[in-house]
């Protein structure tokens, strides 16, 4: 590509342009190897970075590249905790948060996970033929994080719909995701507020209830942006991963075979998956100091936007980037983010998403998605398969178990 | 090979031989040494790699920065000779040198 067709082509690079990326690969590409910093012009502009190397450093580096003015381009209205600090202020959140999502903490909610996976196939299993992202996927992750929060089963339903109004609604009504939106915050707020008043419950919003940070106990203000980063941490990035896992095995039978056996690793394949997915594909830091990054220029206040889903596919530290290795080792993958704000849920999910595979392996293991299947992508900073129709010969719903249709 | 020595609260010891040049956490989180997180995987930005140093090695294990102080600020029980493994590096110098693991990391 000529050095001007690059910079036309960085200069309208857009991450929530659904056009660009539907397969953002080959653009990321060009980017890593002719403008590894280069500038859009899009959202009032910014510094997009594309190599593993820099990425890296973006998001390690918080004394040059801050968090505190936001990670979202555009920013996202509101203020988020602690994602949109910088250690060691936001080192004070994990530690607070950093117990209930160890490996042994979230290892409890397996049977949960389970369970709620194989409602949701009992549901369309006799009939043969389902969309995983709407029937499966995205109803289950309201399921595990909502109650985690302190959702009460009863406000669930009502929860679980806004939610999937605003990940389905983004594609084609703004305002309609702007109310489901508010509607959650205000439920929220009302939510901290109430279990102020009521015995402590031992959940996460009981942990910010009953916490201290520099003395003080947490206000409602930021409890409420604290759970808001975790309802919507855990939600788009999880389904995103899930689904791009479930495509590459049903195109990849042998891959789910070996799976199965045991001959392939479950968590090195699931490293893969979420390298492979990148379902989060970039994210904002803003310049604290004057620097050079990559031999660009940057001024205190240019926006820089890591991409985490160029810097997975980075062909100077991963061999064969563009495919799904499953046994890929070492996988030094960027898929959970770096550094300070690596994802707290990540364990969760790593959870979520093997249970998830191995179910839908062991129930439905011939399921099938269309030859000429060519997936349509939700796009922003998270990027996702909106729907993944599969087929498969009709299975039994487990005994005893009533049907859980219409759950949203 | 630098040795590195972890001592759990619980007395157990890890002893493991680091790569020269490689961080201390580092040489733990490869080992598998309980108790040393290192989420950020280096950075100095998330403290969950804080380790005592035995005294007499405390001096050898160099200057702390600023960073690593701000980032010290908020472990759990800071003591006079609290570092980050991310901060120290497997060298000559250091080797033979005993961390103990705090009780709780994160």
């Amino acid at each position: 590509m000529e050095p001007d067709q690059i910079q036309t082509l960085m200069a309208a690079f857009d991450h929530t342009s659904e056009a660009q990326m539907r397969d953002p690969h080959p653009m990321y590409r060009a980017f890593r190897t002719q403008c590894p910093v280069g500038r859009s012009e899009q959202h009032g502009g910014f510094f997009v970075v594309s190599s593993y190397e820099l990425v890296k450093t973006v998001f390690d580096d918080y004394a040059r590249f801050s968090s505190t003015e936001g990670v979202g381009i555009p920013p996202h209205p509101y203020k988020m905790l602690p994602i949109d600090l910088d250690p060691p202020q936001q080192t004070k959140f994990r530690r607070v948060l950093n117990p209930r999502f160890t490996v042994e903490s979230v290892s409890a909610l397996a049977p949960k996970v389970e369970a709620k996976v194989h409602e949701l196939i009992d549901a369309f299993i006799e009939r043969g033929h389902a969309d995983f992202a709407a029937q499966l996927v995205r109803p289950l992750l309201p399921a595990i994080v909502l109650p985690l929060l302190g959702v009460p089963m009863s406000d669930q339903p009502q929860m679980s719909a806004w939610i999937e109004y605003l990940t389905r609604g983004r594609a084609n009504d703004l305002a309609g995701v702007a109310k489901a939106g508010e509607q959650i915050g205000a439920y929220l707020m009302g939510l901290v507020a109430a279990r102020r008043q009521q015995p402590p419950i031992d959940d996460i919003m009981g942990l910010l209830l009953s916490s201290e940070i520099d003395g003080k106990p947490l206000s409602d203000g930021e409890i409420f942006r604290v759970l808001l980063i975790i309802l919507f941490g855990g939600l788009d990035t999880t389904s995103a991963v899930m689904l791009e896992a479930l495509l590459h095995l049903s195109r990849n039978p042998v891959d789910a075979r070996r799976l199965m056996s045991g001959e392939l690793d479950w968590a090195r394949a699931i490293e893969e998956f979420v390298r492979y997915a990148s379902p989060i594909q970039g994210l904002r830091r803003t310049v604290s100091e004057a620097t050079v990054l990559g031999g660009q220029v940057l001024v205190p206040g240019d926006w820089v936007f890591g991409l985490h889903g160029s810097a997975n596919r980075d062909p100077a530290v991963f061999k064969d980037a563009d495919r799904c290795v499953l046994d890929r080792t070492p996988n030094p993958h960027l898929g959970f983010g770096s550094g300070a704000h690596i994802c707290l849920g990540r364990n969760l999910a790593r959870l979520e998403i093997r249970i998830l595979l191995q179910t839908v392996l062991h129930r439905i293991p011939d399921y099938t998605t269309p030859s000429d299947f060519d997936p349509e992508y939700l796009a922003g900073e998270a990027r996702g398969m909106k729907s993944l129709p599969v087929r498969f010969t009709p299975g039994r719903r487990r005994a005893n178990v009533r049907s859980t249709e219409g759950v949203a | 090979m630098p040795s590195v020595t972890y001592v759990q609260s619980t007395g157990v010891e890890y002893r493991i031989d680091a790569n020269e040049g490689q961080s201390l956490m580092e040489a733990a989180v490869g080992n598998l040494v309980p108790g040393i997180v290192g989420d950020c995987g280096g950075a100095c930005a998330c403290a969950t790699c804080h380790v005592y140093v035995e005294p007499e090695w405390l001096e050898r294990a160099g200057p702390i920065t600023a960073n690593e102080e701000a980032m010290l600020d908020v472990v759990i029980d800071r003591r006079e000779n609290s570092r980050l493994a991310c901060q120290l590096k497997a060298s000559a110098a250091l080797d033979g040198i005993v961390l103990r693991v705090p009780e709780s990391q994160v």
